[in-house]
């Protein structure tokens, strides 16, 4: 299956953000999926997120624009954000990550209803997953003492797509590489 | 402006005018929650009835009002979820500790 490209390059400016959702438009007709509303929203979102994301982790580049690379391989979408960013910093490092963090998981963030925890796949690549929490054990009290007004943008592109991994890369700076499966209609 | 204040029986009614409630007004509209419920109200009704989307950012500022409420032995309770904005409290399980109403008068006659 061909893949197809299309490239975006957007200055790193909070006030894009809607510039990028609104490629929802562009990339969703190339799938053929089911709730076709709900799906373009959940695209909207992790959008929204992961640009939200790269702007507010590459405070010390911000001269340079985000590029963003979609790879639509139907059902399979890749949404690569590029920064030239150090990376995302885990147990104080950042990457190329030490061998002893090699195949080790950490958690990362907290959120109410679990932790987004990395593991260091190789010394330049992070992988995202979300672990939950069991609610029905907590109270709304409880909850509440627990959640942070920040740090939910990460949980919830993971929630939403398959795969979230930060890939350094010396010299060339850092990738947020995001792929999402879409179910094709039946 | 992205957002009103008033007051309605000593209830700080927030309304958010923007179809989305995102990240370019979500720091602005936190410290200004904050404040007048530092001032003045400890309950706060934030009617989102006109929102079709809603970003974690925004999310956050509500988190920080609620908070705040709490703190001061009020609350903040949210109004008018349209089924996009409904589906990321969901998804954030958000909606566990905000009590949410369908109109602004359900949610004023409920403190």
């Amino acid at each position: 299956m061909k893949t197809n490209k299309i490239k975006l390059s957007v200055p790193p400016d909070l006030k894009f953000t809607a510039t990028i959702e609104n490629f929802v438009d562009v990339i969703m007709p190339h799938f053929n999926v089911q709730n076709r509303v709900d799906m373009s929203n959940k695209l909207r979102s992790i959008l929204n997120e992961a640009f939200v994301n790269v702007i507010r982790h590459s405070k010390e580049n911000l001269d340079e624009n985000v590029e963003i690379l979609f790879e639509i391989e139907k059902p399979k979408l890749v949404i690569d954000f590029h920064d030239q960013g150090r990376g995302i910093q885990v147990q104080g490092h950042f990457p190329p990550y030490p061998d002893e963090l090699k195949s080790n998981s950490f958690t990362f963030q907290k959120t109410i209803d679990g932790e987004v925890v990395a593991h260091i796949e190789d010394n330049n690549t992070v992988n995202l997953s979300f672990r939950e929490y069991d609610m029905d054990e907590m109270s709304a009290k409880e909850m509440l003492k627990n959640v942070k007004d920040g740090g939910m943008g990460l949980s919830l592109i993971i929630k939403l797509v398959d795969r979230v991994r930060f890939i350094y890369k010396e010299g060339k700076g850092n990738r947020l590489e995001i792929t999402k499966t879409f179910e094709p209609q039946k | 402006m992205s957002y009103s204040f008033n007051v309605e029986n000593d209830i700080l009614v927030v309304e958010v005018k923007e179809k989305r409630a995102t990240v370019e007004f979500s720091s602005s509209l936190k410290d200004d929650l904050i404040k007048k419920i530092e001032d003045s109200t400890n309950n706060v009704v934030v009617d989102l009835s006109k929102a079709e989307f809603v970003d974690s950012s925004f999310l956050g500022a509500l988190v920080a009002g609620l908070k705040k409420a709490t703190m001061k032995n009020g609350d903040l309770k949210l109004v008018g979820l349209q089924p996009p904005v409904r589906a990321m409290f969901e998804l954030t399980r958000l909606y566990r500790i905000f009590d949410i109403f369908d109109t602004v008068e359900d949610a004023l006659s409920s403190f």
